[in-house]
């Protein structure tokens, strides 16, 4: 094992605040749904793999730029979300929590399932990053384009969010559903209309995070779960209602499993994210960024 | 609020009511679902042979595992996404306690599902502090924590993540060795966790539960003790997810965890939730339908497939979609309700 080292532990953070970036981006689209109807989205993970492989075969089919192939890939994730809950979640606007936990994971295991399906001759299945390889140094610290273009993406998406949920007419319906769903309904809001244009705003970051992450490593049926979990967890910080907190959560979370690689106790920074969390749920973290009334709005919800 | 006014549809009602079960210990009503289940299980090893005899037990097992989810989740309202946990950690108790401290199965298999005990009750425990979706996530949380830590030490899994599992023979003068001997064990355990919880369903404790999972606050209002029956669930729940675990090692011959589909994964989770709910969580008699159903499906009519049991995911992704829209008390419900539809046409056949 090596000994502690400075630089290496700044070259993970960096490596951290990339993979942190997927964490919030899929965060951020979990809270989205919540927010709109009380779903915890365990498809999540499964409807960005499910998205990947599109822009995967549309790359390979096409050879398009890999600009237009993203674009496609995110429109189809945005189509995707919608339609899972027009199909499915609106059904189970009235539904207990745990019919609609069961529900999500019916989707994310169908998804995973038509996925292997559909492309069981793809097992080495690598799409195209979408920036250069190139790396540029910053004092002892490398990073290559496809991470600073990640990162950059992500704060663009998520300012681009917060700013649509405060100043929108939809982000005003959005978080008064999310507040008290009855005085939402009697001033006019349709919910179903809110909901489903926020399950395809999180369907479509779902895709963006793929799109982004996977190709850096492999693309295989399983390959989202794990950041799906770790979304989670960013979106825990914010109690599922708060997405600036979201955003900070997945960067955070990124930032510190990673640099644990840099340390001694390597070893444990794959638990990390798992006693992190057991620490956050603990200790109510989401208390000093949610209201009181949207978590409680949020507990009848479910 | 938000409750009062959105009244549940009569349906839910209904179910609620069919499907508590009687108070009553009625011997009578038993016989009939016993014999069905006896006999459905009795049957094939006599008829098909010993390949058959394999898949049957492995589809028994599952219904155990399915049987710790109606514990939990049908009587107590609490989701556990773990199963697939509790059952390596029976798995590799036993197994480690045979092979390498030279313990009878006769007793380790009952140790490794103590030991289970108290891993689930560090779970119950967290449930008493987070609700709903909180306690839904820790579980998913611990559960790839287990994966990723607990079944990648040498120690825990013995050496390079694997051990052998002998199956047992009694008193050197009844071998379980073949698939169909060991069948019969399996049918044996079964049946007595199936009388078990049966009795259970129909004690107070198991009313206590019902009241927590329907109406927490009032259940408490009531005098009952929440937390004590939240723990008893998952107590009972890593006991019988245990006992399937130690049972799964013997009728595999050697556990190994890990791999690119790992056998106590999150996947396996899954798939004891989605063949639970299929059959009907709050009902005994459900997970051995699905896990009948779960087993059948992936081990032979796909088990040509090289991404079968992917496709069966699909398959079940759909069904537990269908049952959670139209029928929640899945096909446990369905039968009943077929049931009760026969009898209003033929008034005359009482009993």
């Amino acid at each position: 094992m090596l000994a502690f080292s400075s630089s290496l532990l700044a070259q993970d953070a960096v490596n951290g605040i990339f993979l942190g970036a997927i964490f919030a981006l899929l965060g951020i689209g979990v809270v989205l749904i919540y927010k709109s109807s009380g779903v915890l989205n365990f498809a999540h993970g499964s409807m960005a793999m499910f998205c990947t492989y599109i822009y995967f075969q549309v790359d390979r089919s096409f050879h398009l730029p890999v600009g237009i192939s993203m674009l496609i890939a995110v429109a189809s994730g945005v189509v995707l979300g919608a339609l899972t809950y027009l199909g499915i979640f609106r059904r189970m606007r009235n539904a207990g929590l745990l019919a609609k936990v069961i529900g999500a994971l019916a989707v994310a295991g169908f998804l995973q399932g038509a996925a292997a399906f559909l492309w069981r001759n793809a097992t080495q299945a690598k799409p195209p990053m979408q920036f250069s390889q190139h790396v540029v140094h910053l004092g002892s610290v490398g990073l290559d384009w496809q991470h600073i273009g990640t990162i950059l993406i992500t704060i663009a998406a998520g300012a681009g969010v917060i700013a649509l949920v405060k100043w929108t007419t939809f982000g005003v319906a959005l978080r008064a559903t999310a507040q008290n769903r009855m005085a939402a309904k009697l001033l006019g809001v349709k919910e179903d209309r809110v909901a489903a244009l926020s399950w395809g705003l999180g369907g479509g970051l779902a895709a963006l995070a793929g799109v982004l992450i996977i190709p850096t490593s492999i693309l295989t049926v399983y390959s989202m779960t794990g950041y799906m979990v770790r979304g989670f967890v960013a979106a825990v910080v914010g109690g599922f209602v708060s997405l600036p907190a979201a955003l900070i959560g997945g960067f955070g979370l990124g930032v510190a499993q990673e640099s644990l690689l840099a340390t001694p106790i390597q070893s444990l920074s794959s638990i990390f994210a798992g006693l992190l969390i057991a620490a956050l749920l603990l200790l109510r973290v989401e208390r000093f960024f949610a209201l009181e009334q949207e978590l409680r709005a949020l507990e009848e919800l479910g | 609020m938000a409750k009062v006014m959105d009244a549940p549809p009569p349906d839910v009602i209904d179910v609620v009511i069919d499907e508590q079960p009687s108070p009553r210990r009625d011997w009578k009503r038993l016989a009939v679902p016993l014999a069905g289940f006896l006999a459905a299980a009795l049957l094939p090893p006599l008829i098909l042979d010993g390949v058959w005899n394999f898949t049957l037990a492995l589809a028994l097992i599952y219904g155990l595992m399915g049987l710790s989810i109606v514990v939990v989740t049908g009587y107590v309202g609490q989701l556990s996404l773990m199963p697939a946990t509790f059952v390596g950690v029976g798995a590799f108790a036993s197994a480690g306690l045979v092979a390498r401290a030279a313990t009878p199965f006769w007793w380790a298999a009952p140790l490794a599902a103590l030991v289970t005990v108290p891993v689930a009750l560090v779970i119950g425990m967290v449930a008493l502090r987070l609700k709903g979706l909180y306690l839904a996530i820790m579980t998913l949380v611990f559960a790839d924590v287990a994966e990723q830590f607990l079944f990648r030490q040498d120690w825990f899994t013995g050496q390079g993540g694997s051990t052998p599992a002998p199956r047992p023979h009694l008193f050197h003068l009844v071998d379980f060795q073949s698939d169909k001997s060991y069948y019969v064990l399996v049918v044996c355990v079964a049946s007595a966790f199936l009388l078990f919880m049966w009795n259970f369903s129909r004690s107070r404790a198991a009313r206590a539960c019902f009241a927590v999972r329907d109406n927490e606050n009032g259940a408490a209002a009531m005098g009952i003790n929440v937390a004590k029956y939240k723990l008893m669930a998952f107590a009972l729940h890593g006991f019988i997810a245990g006992s399937a675990g130690a049972l799964y090692a013997h009728w595999a011959q050697s556990v190994s965890a890990g791999g690119e589909r790992p056998a106590f994964g999150l996947e396996i989770s899954l798939a004891i939730v989605f063949l639970t709910i299929l059959g009907g969580v709050r009902s005994i008699w459900g997970p051995f339908i699905g896990g009948a159903i779960w087993v059948v499906l992936t081990k032979r009519l796909l088990a040509g497939s090289p991404n079968g049991q992917s496709i069966a995911f699909s398959i079940f992704g759909v069904l537990v979609l269908a049952t959670m829209l139209y029928r929640p008390s899945g096909l446990v419900g369905l039968g009943r309700d077929a049931w009760r539809r026969l009898r209003r046409r033929r008034p005359e056949a009482t009993g």
